[in-house]
């Protein structure tokens, strides 16, 4: 029975390390892609519940933890209302901010991620705003490194090809 | 830094720091804190910061769920270590459905949607692996067959009135590189003579019964799947045939 509560006791001290790690980037993840901080605060919640269930041999990494974010929201809002929920995101956004230069770019930049193809978006947002390595991409996508690479490459490219001309080319202050 | 990552990173929407919304930890402590199922583990009082608390609180609930998957004895089968063999038992089709106990035998005069010892169907069609389309979307915006050589990693729970529910075992996932988690039962549709996973439908995916049991919301497994499937447009009634009882109430 004690050696048990020991076991349970050393589960629980690698659970809590993995959340205190870890927990502010997945719920990031989570409320840069949602329009409700409380329901992004229960689908991070839900994220390691999940983690602490699957019992995984090794503590997972930023990259499995935000491949199961994905798969919650994509639990939560599927297809075009997962595009929609980041809209709205990124409208809150530029709604909250003083109106100038900046927001005129971050406005346009929101154009063009919403219309992107999902798995470009990701990609980008993913890299960019998740600060992932090209090691935690690939966790995170479930592919090789140099898969990831090519998939960001290609989402690059799309993202220029969608944007404005204006907007890739540097402003001069 | 070039000018893609400069507009990316400052297009990035600011985060605030979880927890800043009342109640929310909170009342997750308050809802494990009086399940008399919970064992309080030493050294935690409520005064620790909401992080921690949150953690401990997710513990304690899921503790007590894994203590009673294991006592119970009227429970889903656990996703088997390696690839799921086809045709496999599937509590749906049991009334009382339990790991190691075989299926009843039933009539082959049976309705097409009720249980059959050898296999499921419903509209005239098999409910196996060999019959599920996949629609992923991102990486494979095909409907594709699940190959032959992947469909052991599936398991047909049950299926009725042109739904299906199975699952992908955890061992899968990894093979296929889809690991994320993996805490949800995949719901397909008869289309054209075929089950259809469409990952782009609501209906797609629902928590699978180990989760639904830690639902911070008060419900027992049963009434957190049944809200799943209404609020996803799945027939609750069609629940128990399509993913089971759940587990025994703790």
């Amino acid at each position: 029975m004690s050696g048990g509560n020991t076991m349970l006791a050393a589960k629980e001290q690698a659970f809590v390390d993995l959340h205190t790690q870890h927990s502010a980037r997945v719920y990031g993840y989570i409320a840069c892609r949602i329009n409700d901080r409380h329901r992004a605060e229960e689908l991070a919640a839900d994220v390691f519940r999940i983690a602490w269930q699957k019992q995984l041999s090794e503590p997972p990494g930023i990259g499995w933890l935000l491949a199961t974010a994905r798969n919650v929201i994509g639990n939560e809002y599927k297809g075009r209302h997962r595009r929609q929920e980041l809209t709205d995101r990124l409208q809150e956004e530029a709604r909250s901010q003083t109106p100038g230069a900046d927001t005129k770019e971050q406005a346009a930049v929101a154009a063009v991620l919403v219309r992107l193809r999902e798995r470009d978006r990701e990609v980008l947002m993913l890299s960019y705003w998740d600060d992932l390595t090209t090691a935690e991409l690939a966790q995170t996508l479930g592919c090789s490194p140099s898969a990831a690479a090519v998939r960001l490459h290609r989402a690059r490219r799309a993202f220029a090809k969608a944007a404005p001309s204006h907007l890739m080319t540097e402003r001069k202050d | 830094m070039d000018r893609i990552e400069q507009l990316m990173k400052d297009a990035k929407p600011r985060v605030e720091a979880p927890g800043s919304t009342p109640g929310s930890h909170a009342a997750r402590s308050i809802v494990y804190s009086t399940d008399p199922n919970v064992v309080r583990l030493p050294g935690r009082t409520p005064a620790r910061l909401t992080a921690a608390r949150t953690a401990a609180a997710t513990i304690l609930a899921a503790a007590a769920v894994v203590g009673a998957v294991i006592l119970g004895g009227n429970l889903m089968p656990q996703p088997a270590p390696g690839p799921a063999q086809t045709g496999s038992p599937t509590p749906a089709d049991t009334a009382s459905p339990t790991p190691a106990s075989p299926r009843p035998s039933a009539a082959s005069t049976a309705p097409p949607t009720e249980a059959a010892p050898a296999a499921l169907s419903t509209g005239g069609v098999a409910c196996t692996p060999a019959n599920i389309d996949q629609l992923r979307n991102d990486r494979q915006p095909a409907i594709t067959p699940i190959p032959p050589a992947e469909q052991g990693y599936y398991t047909v729970l049950g299926c009725a009135d042109g739904w299906l529910a199975y699952s992908i075992s955890d061992d899968g996932v990894r093979a296929l590189q889809l690991d994320g988690g993996n805490a949800w039962f995949r719901i397909a549709k008869l289309h054209n003579g075929r089950f259809l996973w469409d990952v782009r439908q609501e209906w797609a995916s629902v928590f699978n019964w180990e989760f639904q049991a830690t639902n911070n919301q008060g419900l027992t497994p049963q009434q957190a799947m049944d809200k799943e499937f209404a609020a996803k447009g799945i027939p609750v009634e069609l629940r128990p045939r399509l993913v089971g009882e759940g587990p025994a109430a703790g």
